[in-house]
């Protein structure tokens, strides 16, 4: 054979090869990540016998790894953080007061405390006062509430602070509202947000009807997580078979109705967000969770690396 | 010609990408599907950080010294016995423990193995290894292993380390040495033997437990046993101790000559008197000072009650917190909705000094116990580095159930030191203070020199201010 044809030659046999390893990998990481129809049926068949009606596009992904997320920090650097952002500082045992346009306190565990003036009372005392009800349509507010919340949080300067250089941007988000009966307070919930992720920080704030934040209270992270790591987390799988062991136990007390035993329930959303996690060495860990929530409200949260429900 | 060439060249390109694009394949199909990713966050990483995040809320109120032994002796077999308390030698016993602990970290962790000895044969596994090279460490109080595994060593991720109550260990070397050869500065051959080294365990309820590991100390900067069969760690400075074997506890004692008299003036501390106390105290418990019931009793005795908790404050420093009903009870707040242990510690700690309980003083963790499904935690005082405490029962008590603290007995006390002394025995100051109910008073010590070298007999004595004389 010539050396032109054997040219030819190789280059048939490598193109094969290619094609045959080039499908391979395909199949294989198919295989690997996500369920096939058959699977789908099955798996979906199963739940539903438990009552849980689940959509296919659910069931698609075998396995979702979202990185966790790590800060060490130290109380040097949360009172530069606090300094820079708020002013200045004076230091009070475990907790951090800034008097800037209000009073601030940070304490330990990213928790912190906001008074326009020592006598503004604080959210869960309004909330305690009974004479609240709560507003579940809260869109047409959430543009001036979040506009407040912007200002009193100094979200931006937080975003800017050279610490958080290469973390993801921060931004909270309205999650719950609650409004006195005379209309003059609006109790606002916030959830804190890495990037588009949204995290288990929480805070509420007394904002009055002129948009005025008044007080506010919960836990906030100033210095953002830097530190991205890797994540075996569990299959989900194993959690929707852990979901149908609860439905089972769910669909079998006399309480539920046959009605609602035959309806069963749908799952009508699934997201993935970050719980944190305070170590004792000072570290804070931003943990992925997995959330499925139900047609009638019900909401299941789990740990995607240990995969214990919370 | 040229065209030829022009083909050839695209077929050699073709060829080579073509093998380049088969390696690329080969590797994503060998190292791409190959196992699982190293993981950052790992789930032991995710237990230890459950279980920190646990105790976060009341990690500023921990402090590793409730975990340090009041008493670490070394014991060779030679009969050579050295150690100090703690009350009276800190520093040291300090950094005995910190030196010695490297055992405990293997012994205690999750990869140890544990077993649970029979009475009759811990006693005489006990014998056994305290007549030989050891180690002893002596608790004040009872403590569960995972406490005083996760506050010596607060970065650890084990999982399974148990809650087998402790109050005194032996650490003590096991097996064939592995024997090390080096040179010392002057060129001198030193040969020094390397063990590994198991801990007997026991609490004051006669149970024993074996930990044991496979670990040997790896450097000459561990503590290890050398030639001459004594540890190489510096003793200097210890005294001499004796024990009977059965008692180490109480049976303990010291040549006289390291002996000497310390004195604590006690005085019970009524707040009743005071408003800024007593609103500070009730409102610890989360009870509202202002608006809460008041019932005076004849004694003087107050008590402040509220929908389903009340708190009654004694004149003789006695403060008793009770839950009577649903409503009330000063509730944890883990974060993960699960209290451990440590929880049940750190709320302990954060109300004795929210309360204004432990002010001028120092906190002793004298024991964690099971009682029914609740947890006591229960604390003792310390003065100028000398124990305080009421036998086993504590001075200050907290009962736990689940989520919620159930009742709470506090004894308040000022107290003082006139003096630091060195080398006392624990029996002449450890939990055999007995609670006066009246009057001022001051702790003396009694004791007798008995035959020999040892002294023997020694307690001490509650004295009203009046009966004390004052030679």
């Amino acid at each position: 054979m010539s050396w032109k044809n054997l040219k030819i030659f190789a280059i048939a046999v490598l193109f094969v090869m290619n094609l045959f390893f080039g499908i391979e990998v395909y199949m294989q990481n198919k295989r690997m990540n996500f369920y096939s129809e058959k699977e789908i049926a099955s798996v979906r068949g199963l739940l539903s016998e438990s009552g849980l009606q689940i959509k296919e596009d659910y069931l698609r992904a075998k396995k979702v790894s979202p990185p966790a997320y790590m800060r060490r920090y130290g109380d040097g650097e949360l009172l530069a953080s606090v300094k820079s952002v708020f002013g200045n500082v004076e230091s009070d045992g475990d907790a951090l007061t800034a008097v800037s346009g209000g009073i601030y306190r940070f304490g330990a565990g990213d928790g912190f405390e906001y008074r326009s003036s020592e006598d503004s009372p604080l959210p869960e005392e309004i909330l305690e006062n009974g004479n609240v009800s709560a507003i579940f349509m809260f869109d047409s507010y959430s543009e001036r509430l979040e506009t407040a919340m912007k200002k009193v949080m100094r979200i931006e300067s937080i975003n800017a602070l050279p610490q958080n250089k290469k973390a993801e941007k921060t931004s909270a988000s309205l999650y719950r509202l609650y409004v006195t009966d005379d209309g003059k307070y609006f109790v606002s919930v916030f959830l804190q947000y890495i990037g588009k992720m949204q995290t288990s920080q929480a805070f509420s704030l007394v904002i009055d009807a002129d948009g005025n934040v008044v007080s506010g209270n919960g836990t906030f992270s100033l210095l953002l997580p830097t530190e991205k790591l890797k994540t075996d987390c569990v299959d989900l799988l194993t959690i929707l078979f852990d979901e149908k062991r609860w439905a089972d136990e769910y669909f079998s007390q006399p309480a539920q109705s046959t009605e609602q035993k035959k309806n069963g329930l749908e799952l009508s959303a699934l997201y993935y967000s970050y719980d944190v996690y305070h170590a004792a060495n000072g570290a804070e860990y931003y943990v992925p969770v997995i959330n499925l929530i139900y047609s009638d409200g019900t909401s299941h949260s789990y740990n995607l690396i240990d995969g214990v429900k919370k | 010609m040229n065209e030829n060439k022009a083909v050839e060249l695209i077929k050699t390109v073709v060829c080579a990408v073509l093998l380049v694009s088969l390696v690329c394949l080969c590797a994503i199909y060998i190292f791409g599907f190959g196992g699982v990713p190293n993981a950052g966050l790992s789930k032991s990483v995710m237990a230890a950080l459950k279980r920190q995040s646990s105790k976060n809320e009341y990690s500023r109120y921990f402090s590793a010294d409730y975990v340090i032994p009041e008493f670490i002796g070394v014991v060779s077999s030679d009969g050579r016995r050295v150690g100090a308390f703690a009350d009276t030698a800190d520093v040291k016993v300090r950094t005995l423990y910190s030196g010695f602990s490297v055992y405990l970290k293997q012994t205690f962790g999750g990869e140890g193995k544990v077993s649970s000895l029979s009475r009759a044969e811990g006693e005489r596994k006990w014998r056994e290894v305290l007549s030989g090279d050891s180690i002893y460490m002596d608790f004040c109080g009872e403590l569960p292993r995972s406490i005083i595994y996760f506050m010596t060593f607060p970065d650890a991720s084990d999982e399974n380390v148990g809650n087998e109550f402790i109050s005194e260990l032996a650490i003590f070397p096991v097996g064939e040495p592995t024997v090390i050869k080096s040179t010392d500065v002057y060129g001198g051959e030193t040969i020094s033997k390397l063990y590994a080294f198991s801990v007997l365990a026991r609490n004051r309820h006669g149970e024993y437990y074996l930990f044991e590991s496979d670990f040997v100390p790896k450097t000459f900067t561990d503590v290890y046993f050398g030639m001459e069969r004594i540890f190489s760690y510096n003793m200097s400075g210890m005294f001499s101790f004796e024990f009977d074997y059965g008692d180490c506890y109480t049976g303990m004692t010291v040549r006289t000559e390291d002996l000497s008299a310390p004195e604590v003036f006690i005085t019970p501390r009524d707040i009743t008197g005071s408003e800024e106390a007593t609103s500070r105290m009730a409102e610890a418990f989360g009870i509202n000072y202002e608006k809460s019931a008041r019932y005076y009793e004849s004694d003087g005795a107050v008590s402040y009650i509220e929908e389903g908790h009340n708190i009654k404050l004694y004149r003789d420093g006695r403060i008793v917190y009770t839950v009577t009903g649903n409503a009330g009870g000063v509730r944890l707040n883990s974060g993960s909705g699960n209290s451990d242990i440590y929880d049940y510690i750190g709320m302990s700690i954060k109300l004795i000094k929210a309360s204004g309980a432990g002010d001028n003083v120092s906190l002793r963790l004298r024991g964690i116990y099971r009682n029914g499904k609740n947890t006591e935690v229960v604390f003792g005082y310390s003065c100028n580095n000398l124990s305080v405490s009421d036998g086993d029962g504590g001075l200050l008590r907290f009962e736990f159930s689940g989520e919620k603290l159930v009742t709470a007995e506090l004894a308040l006390y000022d107290m003082q030191s006139t003096k630091r002394y060195a080398g006392c025995p624990r029996r002449w100051y450890a939990d055999i203070y007995g609670i006066e109910q009246s009057g001022k008073g001051r702790l003396i010590p009694l004791y007798v020199v008995g035959d020999g070298e040892k002294a023997v007999g020694a307690s001490w004595l509650f004295a009203k201010a009046s009966e004390v004389n004052e030679k």
